[in-house]
């Protein structure tokens, strides 16, 4: 059986995992990332590019960025299409078994980066979680229709035909079919399924997603129904202002999609927030801002490696820290694994496990502030 | 320069492109030749291929190398041999087929001419490709930290933690800051002997590049100079703690802070007004949602006034959900900010609910409390000369280009933290402070690492100090001394994208990496007829157009084959000579594809070139040419299918339905 012996092990290639890589492989540490899939990027590798006459800071475009600094770095090594099977340690090293993912590979032969083919132990000083996200899958709400009405899609479905620059795929080219609603938080902020938080990054994508199809097809007449809007991080507060041309905010989720009197048209029910009474709108779409959970495998590395989650099912960095330090000894964790994170926030958790794991792997130990630093870390 | 004879070397370790393309006929067209070594690499790079491709250089004395046909795993670009502190590596151009998507075609003849295009293209480009030399780069590992408040003092002590020198310079914040600075915080950077504060004063000067820095500033009317590393900007937004918006009975949220959390805690009655001047800062809002819990649970009475809860955060639900039970009173208004009228020492407050909107909400409250405003630092417009980086959209530090946030820029070694660039809560600050060490620590190794030097060259000859090239160059690469007649570029600055050698009038910066030279090379191959068709040139930024074209390679998506591309490091690198000269040679149009706005890594790289395209069509139309033989399209590094329909749309403008992808099956 073969035998690997990095420096660092990093369990998942989404945006987390490969800026943790990329980052400590640049700093000439030995990094090996285990993929579940047949190809690295996660999640956000499926995102569309959200630009219109200028970027709108979406970030997808990092993924392809840092699969050319993963690939390019001969420190990093990546075994696609692996699971992780068992985990041991002892004395300051893990041991973890990785077995070929179940399932032949999907991909294109001579287009899949390195898949495993067979068992595979690896010896490792850290290992970095970097698991990720499952997008919430709007079929538990039921009133909403997703996968009964055609015209009820998620704001996934959308970014797949935007990233295949196929918008009749979402919408025929009729100029009379113009009316889009966005509901927000859709498996996000709801007590009923017991998903109290909020998934931080369906605001910005709605507001990404409205602007982008506004650009495409100006006669579009959206409106965005919220809870609260949150208008977070650089520059998005002066986007979020040039937005508000181009489409109508409402305040109050409806609860219920109805089929509408045709083809192409869909009744949203829901409580007219000027009013507070009953309200039937008519759309020829609904787009559902589905939010992130906690991937389902998450329990299983919670026994492998004896951490914990909190009680929606991400990975808790414990009482005592929350900047990257180990969760458990060698295991340190990175972005939406820990809780919703979108890509610029994924990056900068990322580099702060870098900073711990390349501190406690001794980086940085050669130079002469050594003995003030051994008093800093007190 | 003499031309010298080039490699190329064609593998296919695993067997995937002779799936489709016939390797030996492929040999049968590209053949040794006086100038040409062509050899076939059974093994795959990383099992021995590498060391087979470097031993060839070696003994064929190859002045660079093309490497195609090696299959995903192996196209990483690696020095071919290195000796003691200095090296030389001979460039190697990649033309790797696999990854090189535009070949792909349904008919096996076209493949190949496509094929073997992509290889011919790249083999021009290897001709005057100039060795790179490396030598061993120390760095020095101080870095000079700015600012006085939270951010600096917070980011100083993760810097310190990570084993680097500190210098911390504070500058005057008579603005206030919005999370005082901790006696705490202050006694753990004051006892930090990895850190030195050298008082308060300001910045005047920072030269030098990544590594190695010259600050000067202005502390106590004293000149003093600082070495360093890397610069952390991490200066305080300007924050006004308690703004009069002539508001009566009102108090500073910071004042309201500290009164719960102190020894004379009132129990009245108080409201607190947010998101008054648009959306509020999610600092704001977190402090306002966590002192009025607090005053409810020291048993007096709180409304917090709103129209969006920020729940952000990992955390923030729960904590907005726990505030409400413990019995904080969350109104929301809508369009009209709620009216405050003072009677008898108390205020009256009239509001419409936005949730009943049909009840008026009338109240009476003792005290209202207003959280600070929070803008751009009024020193910023100096700071970012200093830095020469930008501001972002909204006034405040560091460009808004996701390709260097979080908290770099395009100048390495150039870093911020903190209310100067981005609103934090304190949590994401700890994270940012870390990620600053992080991205010093890689940038500023603990040893010497072999580092290119002298990439672009500056012909002193030619240069005439015009500080063309200084002004837009936008990693900070070139710097001019008095005593010096020429510019100088900073190898561990530059990044390579070509602006400088594109805007000088004078042609006196040769790029390292592609010279005016090289791209004439190239344009003869690339103008030559394919299949009776003229081309159309493409010139590909590698950081958009290039990713995105091998993306449309690996899903099989069919380029029409006229599109001969040219990758270029940056838009920007393209200029109107060279954007002439592919007309003049026969191509049929001339593409130039770049980032979007406000993405480009270079930052205004893909400006430029939208610009020059626009000249010359202002110049075609104006001699009666047609102007759409030049067009500039912004595309991105992850959008195949529209740099596709982009491509069908401009060489095959007389089709009206979009040609549709090949990759049904």
């Amino acid at each position: 059986m073969a035998e690997l012996k990095p420096n660092v092990v990093v369990i998942g290639g989404g945006i987390a995992g490969m800026e943790t890589a990329a980052s400590l492989a640049e700093m000439g540490l030995s990094v090996l990332i285990v993929e579940r899939e047949d190809k690295l990027g996660g999640q956000a590798a499926q995102w569309a590019c959200m630009a219109t006459d200028a970027c709108a800071k979406c970030s997808a475009c990092l993924i392809e960025d840092t699969i050319a600094r993963v690939s390019d770095n001969a420190n990093i090594q990546v075994l696609t299409h692996a699971e992780l099977v068992g985990v041991e340690r002892k004395d300051d090293v893990t041991t973890l078994q990785l077995q070929p993912s179940r399932g032949g590979v999907k991909e294109r032969s001579g287009h899949v980066q390195w898949p495993l083919t067979e068992d595979v132990v690896v010896k490792t000083q850290a290992v970095v979680l970097a698991t990720g996200f499952e997008p919430f899958d709007p079929k538990e709400h039921r009133l909403l229709s997703y996968g009964h009405l055609p015209e009820v899609v998620t704001t996934k479905d959308l970014d797949e035909c935007l990233h295949e620059d196929a918008l009749e795929k979402f919408l025929p080219e009729d100029d009379s079919l113009n009316r889009i609603a966005f509901v927000q938080c859709v498996g996000s902020r709801d007590r009923k399924l017991g998903r109290e938080y909020c998934s931080q990054f369906c605001c910005k994508t709605s507001i990404r997603l409205v602007n982008r199809l506004k650009h495409l097809k100006p006669n579009l007449d959206i409106t965005i129904y919220y809870i609260d809007l949150q208008i977070m991080g650089k520059e998005f507060r002066s986007f979020y202002q040039k937005t508000l041309k181009n489409v109508r905010f409402l305040q109050g989720v409806p609860a219920e999609v109805r089929p509408g009197s045709e083809v192409n048209h869909v009744k949203l029910v829901g409580t007219d927030p000027k009013t507070g009474l009953g309200m039937v709108e008519e759309y020829n779409r609904v787009v559902l801002a589905v939010g992130m959970m906690p991937d389902v495998r998450n329990a299983r590395l919670v026994e492998m490696f004896g951490i914990e989650t909190n009680e929606y099912g991400f990975f808790t960095p414990g009482e005592t820290n929350g900047d990257g330090q180990p969760v458990a000894p060698g295991v340190y964790l990175a972005g939406a694994c820990t809780g919703p994170a979108d890509i610029q926030v994924s990056r900068l958790q990322a580099m702060a496990a870098v900073k711990r794991i390349a501190l406690d792997l001794g980086y940085g130990a050669l130079s002469e502030a050594t003995g003030a630093s051994q008093q800093a870390e007190v | 320069m003499e031309t010298q004879r080039v490699g190329v070397f064609i593998g296919d370790a695993q067997g995937a492109l002779s799936k489709e393309l016939s390797l030996s006929d492929l040999f049968d067209r590209v053949k040794n030749t006086e100038d040409l070594y062509v050899a076939k690499i059974e093994k795959s790079l990383d099992n021995g291929g590498r060391a087979e491709i470097s031993a060839l250089c070696d003994k064929e004395s190859l002045s660079a190398a093309v490497i195609c046909g090696l299959t995903d795993q192996d196209f990483v670009e690696r020095p071919l041999s290195t000796d003691g502190d200095a090296s030389v590596t001979i460039p190697i151009i990649r033309a790797n087929l696999l990854e090189r998507g535009a070949w792909i075609s349904s008919n096996a003849e076209e493949a190949m001419d496509r094929a073997e295009r992509i290889i011919r293209v790249a083999v021009a480009r290897a001709r005057r490709a100039r060795p790179i030399a490396l030598s061993n780069r120390l760095v020095n590992r101080k870095v000079v930290v700015l600012g006085g408040n939270h951010g600096a003092f917070q980011t100083a002590l993760s810097l310190a933690a990570a084993d680097l020198k500190v210098t911390l310079l504070q500058t005057p914040s008579p603005s206030g800051c919005f999370f005082p600075l901790t006696d705490e915080l202050a006694k753990s950077v004051a006892d930090n002997p990895s850190i030195e504060a050298v008082g308060v004063g300001t910045l005047s000067r920072i030269d030098g590049q990544v590594g190695d820095f010259h600050l000067v500033a202005e502390i106590d009317g004293k000149r003093r100079v600082f070495d360093a590393g890397a610069v952390v900007v991490a200066v305080d937004a300007h924050i006004n703690v308690d703004p009069d918006h002539g508001l009566p009975l009102r108090g500073s949220l910071r004042g309201f802070m500290e009164e719960v959390n102190g020894a004379d805690a009132k129990t009245d009655t108080v409201a607190i007004l947010l998101d008054r001047n648009g959306p509020e800062r999610r600092c704001a809002a977190e402090a306002a949602v966590a002192s009025a819990r607090k005053h409810v649970d020291n048993g007096g009475k709180c409304s917090i006034l709103l129209r969006n809860m920020p729940v952000y955060g990992k955390n923030g639900q729960k904590f907005y959900d726990d505030a409400r039970a413990a019995g904080v009173q969350f109104l929301r208004y809508d369009e009209v900010i709620p009216s405050f009228e003072e009677k008898d020492g108390k205020l009256d407050v009239s509001m419409v609910d936005s949730i009943i909107p049909d009840r008026g909400l009338a109240f009476t409250i003792d005290r209202l409390i207003q959280p600070a405003t929070v803008k751009p630092n009024l020193d910023n417009p100096a700071l970012t000369g200093l830095l020469r980086q930008p501001l972002d959209a909204e006034g405040f530090l560091q460009p808004g280009n996701i390709r260097h946030m979080p908290v770099a820029s395009a100048r390495r070694g150039i870093l911020f933290a903190g209310g100067c660039h981005n609103d934090c809560d304190p949590f994401e600050a700890r994270y940012e402070s870390d990620a600053v060490a992080a991205t010093v620590l890689r940038e500023l190794p603990d040893k010497a690492i072999p580092a290119p030097v002298e990439i672009t060259k500056v012909d002193v000859g030619k240069c005439v100090s015009c500080l063309t090239c200084l002004r837009l160059c936008p990693h900070g690469a070139i710097e001019t001394y008095l005593n010096k007649e020429s510019v100088t570029i900073l190898s561990s600055a530059c990044w390579e994208c070509g602006i400088c050698a594109a805007v000088c009038p004078g042609q006196a910066i040769t790029h390292g990496s592609l010279s005016t030279e090289q791209i004439e090379d190239v344009l003869v191959e690339a103008t030559a007829e394919i299949h009776e068709h003229k081309p159309t040139v493409v010139f590909a930024c590698q950081q958009s157009a290039v990713p995105s074209l091998n993306m449309a390679g690996k899903k099989g998506l069919t380029v029409p084959i006229e599109a001969t591309f040219i990758e270029v490091p940056c838009a920007g690198r393209v200029d109107e000579t060279v954007m002439m000269k592919a007309l003049e040679q026969g191509a049929e149009r001339v593409l130039v594809m770049g980032c979007h706005p406000e993405v480009c890594r270079s930052l205004h790289g893909n400006l430029l070139a939208e610009k020059r395209v626009k000249r010359i069509r202002g110049l075609l139309e104006a001699t009666g040419v047609n102007p759409e033989i030049i067009q500039y399209h912004p595309i991105a590094n992850n959008e195949p299918y529209r740099l596709v329909h982009i491509l069908d749309r401009v060489i095959h403008p007389e089709n009206e339905e979009p040609t549709q992808p090949s990759d049904q099956a």
